[in-house]
């Protein structure tokens, strides 16, 4: 891609030397040099002719285009350069403890999940609720249910709870596009107990589907 | 094939990516430059005016010209698709083959059309309503086309009909999904906008190069003519796209934010740089466009205070929301936010500083207008105070909306930029209304010297299709991108090496390779339309200058 951007940019230059220098075609100045004719400009005497000025409206637009795409393309270098790749599969052990999946379950949360998109920690939970010490609050949230029973519920049905002043926006995190796995979910569950709760989940932890709803 | 492309250091994603961007802007051209045809032709007609004929034959010659180009890159754009991406055009295929039928038939259509209408052009010159029923037609074929290619890339972004096996339950629903319509109605609009600043640049080209003031005066009256059928259709532009923006949060919050707030918003930062550009050149081509009007004088004293409102909405408009800040800055801000101008990065500011740049650029064009004219109505005193109260009304409830959206709800905050919108769009009508009634039969108290503008309006004119047409390219990358990994929303999975969003700054180069290409190829067009001219152009420009 560099490589022809540099010869589009080398033609249109070579078209701007042209007009600058007033100079005839490669061959026919390979013609005048080969031949017995001079000018008669003592002051040149040199085997090419001049042209006459005229304007040349394809130098004047490959100018301005070259200018103008030079410009976005250096301003759009200079901002954030952001790439997104997609998330690689999660191998996660049905032996792990709750704490190992802890930093598993992070990853995802960061991640995969794209759970950062919306919801923050000690942010100002603009689009969705900020979720630092929900740990703490989950157990609390709905009647009859462990703080395991709410995160499955609000992963797999978002829409059964939803915090007040917030709109049901958050999809269900076993479809597309996130498309988490039980044992996914189990490791951000970990991991969003551990802020400021006790993490109950393991490796080998389930949802209880008869409470939550089968998805 | 796929491993000697990339020793080259090209990837197929790049090929597909070129070919079908080129197959857009060319498509946009041959769809738009009928529609101001047809237009222009009726005027003439109705006005009985040569000059409007001549124009409207220009823009047709055009036409055919680029047709072929257009078809070829779409032919190539889909061999393509074919070739390195089969089980995306398999899928393709299977919900979508009796519209790519009907799209193939169409274009039988569109070509006969094309080609009857410029060539039958002088045969038809005393059957002009017949002429102008096939203009009509040529378009209808042109739109129709359109509308099946949007249903296609629409639902890549937003899948209706089918489900998530990929198992096809209704090819109309398919087609019927939610981003058509909003789709359809911004690439018509950006058709016109694109298109109106191609022709401008073609005009600009001739005019740089010609020799007669016959000449000059005709190419700046059809520079002004291509400039102003663009700002028309870039005022309702924002809208189109807002519509479009709506639909993408409605159907999946989380494209909309991977769109706006997550991995392309920097795109948005570059958008609102190119719309500056774009912005400042058209307002000052109509200010420079002012010295031709005798009696403008008058009216020159207004375009600082325009230039000082376009200015602070283009600052404004720019401003990010988090800042690019290092691990020092950001401890001495106290987050990535600045303190102060952070405000100025969401969303109720910029709807504000893009409804008040329209509403500038609109009373830019209607000072414009005034320049030369005196009224002559016993009202148009009145009438006048009435305009500029409407005009200072909408200012108002626009920057009130602005302000109170920082102390609402995000979903009442929303709402608000709809009555933002309704604001401009009032005044728009209204007052173009009420300033048709007030000059209505007003005095010409200078000449329109036509062709007397200093070349650098002509550059002006370059400049802005260009931003258009890089402005396409963004925007059509950032369309393709919240798809992220998907070819398919949440339906087909892309699975390639290419599955992956690449950064704005590989954007960038690859859409001003195929900007500089573009040109290149829209170059050659003008040449060879030129060529079948040639010979009687001196006396037809001077005959239609009269």
């Amino acid at each position: 891609m560099n490589t022809l951007l540099v010869i589009l940019i080398f033609l249109l230059a070579l078209m701007a030397a042209r007009h600058l220098y007033h100079i005839n075609s490669l061959t026919t100045q390979l013609q005048k040099l080969f031949s017995n004719e001079v000018t008669d400009n003592p002051v040149l005497n040199e085997k090419v002719t001049i042209k006459e000025k005229k304007k040349n409206p394809a130098f004047a637009f490959g100018i301005v285009v070259l200018a103008v795409c030079g410009f976005f393309t250096f301003f759009a270098n200079t901002i954030p350069q952001v790439e997104f790749h997609p998330p690689k599969k999660v191998e996660i052990s049905s032996e792990l403890t709750g704490e190992q999946l802890v930093k598993i379950g992070k990853g995802i949360f960061e991640g995969k999940g794209t759970c950062l998109l919306c919801h923050t920690i000690n942010g100002d939970g603009l689009r969705a609720p900020d979720l630092a010490g929900v740990g703490e609050r989950a157990g609390k949230r709905k009647e009859g249910y462990s703080s395991e029973d709410y995160f499955f519920e609000s992963l797999f049905f978002p829409p059964k709870y939803v915090v007040q002043g917030y709109a049901p926006s958050m999809p269900p995190m076993h479809k597309p596009p996130a498309q988490l796995s039980v044992e996914e979910m189990v490791a951000v569950i970990a991991f969003l107990q551990s802020m400021g709760g006790e993490i109950t989940v393991t490796g080998k932890t389930k949802p209880d589907f008869e409470k939550i709803g089968k998805p | 094939m796929i491993e000697s492309l990339a020793s080259f250091g090209i990837t197929t994603r790049e090929i597909i990516w070129t070919f079908a961007q080129l197959h857009l802007n060319f498509a946009a051209f041959v769809i738009a430059i009928p529609t101001f045809a047809l237009i222009v032709e009726i005027i003439g007609y109705k006005t009985g005016e040569e000059k409007y004929d001549k124009l409207a034959k220009d823009f047709a010659r055009l036409v055919t010209a680029s047709l072929s180009l257009t078809s070829i890159l779409g032919t190539i754009f889909l061999f393509g698709l074919i070739a390195f991406y089969p089980k995306l055009f398999s899928h393709f295929s299977a919900v979508f083959s009796p519209t790519m039928i009907l799209y193939a038939i169409l274009f039988f259509g569109e070509f006969f059309f094309a080609y009857l209408y410029y060539y039958g052009w002088e045969k038809m010159k005393n059957q002009k309503l017949l002429h102008i029923i096939v203009g009509l037609l040529l378009n209808v074929f042109g739109i129709a086309i359109m509308f099946i290619a949007t249903a296609w890339t629409a639902y890549t972004m937003m899948p209706n009909g089918v489900i998530e096996s990929g198992e096809v339950l209704s090819v109309w629903d398919a087609m019927n999904n939610k981003g058509w319509w909003p789709l359809n109605i911004h690439r018509l609009l950006a058709n016109l906008a694109f298109g109106g600043a191609i022709v401008a640049s073609y005009a600009a080209a001739n005019f740089i190069s010609s020799k007669s003031t016959e000449e000059k005066a005709y190419y700046d009256w059809m520079g002004y003519i291509g400039n102003f059928i663009a700002v028309c259709a870039l005022i309702p532009l924002p809208f189109a796209g807002y519509w479009m923006g709506f639909e993408i949060y409605q159907y999946d919050q989380q494209m909309g934010i991977t769109m706006m707030g997550g991995v392309l918003s920097w795109a948005w930062i570059l958008q609102g740089v190119i719309i500056g550009v774009i912005f400042l050149s058209l307002n000052y081509y109509l200010w420079v466009g002012m010295q031709r009007m005798e009696g403008s004088e008058r009216y020159r004293k207004f375009i600082p205070p325009i230039l000082a409102v376009i200015t602070l909405c283009l600052m404004v408009w720019f401003t990010p929301h988090s800042l690019v800040a290092s691990l020092e800055e950001a401890r001495k801000m106290g987050a990535t936010y600045h303190p102060v101008l952070s405000v100025l990065g969401i969303m109720t500011a910029k709807n504000t500083a893009v409804n008040l740049l329209l509403l500038a650029t609109y009373i830019s064009f209607v000072i414009y207008r005034r320049s030369n004219r005196a009224p002559v109505v016993s009202w148009a005193k009145t009438g006048n105070i009435i305009f500029w109260l409407i005009v200072a009304a909408a200012a108002t409830n626009i920057i009130y909306l602005g302000v109170k959206g920082y102390f609402v709800e995000t979903i009442v905050r929303i709402n608000y930029s709809v009555y933002q919108v309704l604001s401009v769009l009032f005044v728009l009508a209204a007052g173009t209304f009420l300033d048709v009634k007030i000059y209505s039969g007003a005095k010409i108290i200078g000449q329109t010297r036509w062709g007397q503008m200093p070349i650098r309006s002509q550059y002006i004119l370059i400049v802005i299709a260009t931003s258009f047409t890089w402005l396409m390219g963004l925007m059509g990358f950032i369309r393709s991108s919240v798809r992220l990994n998907w070819h398919v929303y949440k339906i087909l999975e892309d699975t390639s090496a290419s599955a992956f969003v690449p950064s704005i700054g590989h954007a960038s180069k690859m859409v001003s390779f195929i900007t500089i290409v573009f040109f290149i190829m829209v170059g050659i067009v003008f040449y060879i339309s030129k060529l079948s001219e040639s010979g009687k152009k001196q006396t037809a420009v001077a005959d239609a200058m009269k």
